[in-house]
């Protein structure tokens, strides 16, 4: 079962339908959910906003038990974000599954924010997709240390990780639920990855 | 590499949908009409982005169950990104507009008449979340904006954008009332007027697939268009295939 995050700011009835959609059931993120089952942490809302609405909320703490029980992930653009240690949006911690840091795309070099339709290249297999991008944090590329992870890789300005593939997380900076055809792919992967 | 966008302009009133042209509205029928008569339900597979703007003129006369109900029949199956706009002057009618399932909303009047709003809507959403909108008309050979569904003057263009500018709106929705539904083709003069550094989506005047070669300029990102019968009989794959050859990507 695929539990939803309600961030308080996110577009989460647009990533259900998607998913209902395509035959993926999911519910409402509660104390029921098991490590086999997976947490899904929509997109849309500020860093500081969203993490300060989940720990009133008391969905912080279930997300933490989770991550510590070895529980399933997928994250989606802000969701994806809230899954790494930091950023520089704000001042609190995020969920930590990955100790990176997001930072800011430069006005000096691109327009931010980043948004339209942009190509996700795989690190090992060079598989090609196209979806739909709309943020100003990002993750660099210079900060990745770990190479057995499968990552997409995207570039607006620079090259930055649009998507981490590890055996209990799935996690992309673009919206798939919002990428026509494009998202198909990820529908693939999330079903690989509730079958595991 | 990013790509441009083409998108789509749905203008809603009283449960039904719109043409504009020149900011008059003509009715055109339900959101079941616009499936069935249409066949807007491929336009939309092949679309980058949808926005939904509500352009009920009277404010008392809105209600919001039509309302309700037309945005969920329409986005029902629709994976694409969703702006929805039109009136916003609430917390409560942002919060309405994200809990139907949108990415972004956009504002207008509000930005100069309720600017705290934007504001709150930018820091609980985040920037890439705001589309700020500015309609444009041309008084006395000279570019003015227009708030309020296009009747009250803010001021000259360079004004407006003088007062917009610190906002950290995610992306500038820019629509010309002169060109809006003509076919006459986009202003390109309208472009460089403009000195806010954000993705610049341009709207008003689209009339045919050559009309889309404005995406070629570095300074548009997105084109947008209200006019269904730019897409209907394949006119948007049309579109897609003129873009690319003359290589504007998607």
């Amino acid at each position: 079962m695929i539990y939803i995050v309600d961030t308080g700011a996110s577009n989460r009835v647009a990533v259900e339908r998607w998913l209902n959609f395509n035959d993926i059931s999911t519910c409402e993120l509660s104390d029921n959910i098991k490590p086999n089952d997976i947490a899904l942490i929509p997109g849309v809302g500020s860093w500081d906003e969203v993490i300060k609405n989940l720990i009133t909320n008391g969905q912080w703490d279930i997300l933490l038990k989770h991550k510590n029980s070895g529980g399933k992930f997928i994250g989606i653009c802000l969701g994806f974000q809230l899954l790494m240690g930091e950023s520089s949006e704000g001042v609190l911690p995020g969920l930590g599954l990955f100790n990176y840091e997001l930072i800011k795309f430069s006005e000096n070099h691109v327009k931010v924010p980043h948004v339209g339709f942009n190509e996700i290249v795989n690190n090992t297999t060079k598989e090609l997709n196209e979806c739909y991008f709309t943020h100003s944090y990002f993750l660099p590329v210079n900060k990745i240390d770990d190479l057995n992870t499968s990552f997409g890789i995207t570039n607006y300005g620079c090259d930055f990780i649009s998507m981490i593939e590890t055996k209990n997380c799935l996690a992309s900076q673009f919206h798939p639920e919002k990428s026509s055809f494009g998202g198909d792919f990820f529908i693939e992967k999330i079903k690989k990855l509730i079958k595991c | 590499m990013l790509k441009k966008r083409i998108i789509f302009v749905i203008y809603y009133a009283n449960g039904s949908f719109f043409l504009s042209r020149n900011f008059k509205l003509q009715k055109i029928g339900s959101v079941e009409y616009l499936f069935d008569k249409f066949g807007f339900a491929d336009i939309l597979q092949g679309l980058d982005e949808l926005v939904v703007l509500n352009v009920e003129k009277n404010r008392e006369d809105f209600s919001l169950e039509l309302y309700n109900s037309f945005i969920n029949k329409l986005l029902e199956k629709a994976f694409v990104p969703i702006t929805l706009g039109g009136g916003l002057n609430s917390e409560a009618d942002v919060n309405h507009k994200f809990s139907l399932g949108c990415d972004k909303v956009l504002f207008n009047t509000a930005l100069f008449e309720n600017i705290q709003l934007v504001e709150n809507t930018i820091l609980r959403f985040g920037s890439q979340a705001v589309v700020a909108n500015l309609d444009v008309l041309t008084v006395n050979n000279e570019y003015c904006v227009f708030s309020n569904n296009g009747i009250k003057l803010v001021g000259t263009l360079d004004h407006a954008c003088n007062i917009i500018r610190n906002l950290s709106f995610g992306e500038l929705f820019l629509n010309s009332i002169d060109r809006d539904g003509t076919g006459f083709g986009p202003d390109i003069n309208l472009i460089d007027k403009i000195s806010i550094l954000k993705p610049l989506i341009l709207s008003g005047g689209y009339g045919k697939p050559d009309h889309f070669n404005i995406l070629n300029l570095k300074n548009v990102d997105a084109a947008a268009t209200g006019n269904i019968f730019n897409f209907i009989k394949g006119g948007l794959n049309m579109t897609r295939t003129y873009c690319k050859s003359i290589n504007i990507r998607r």
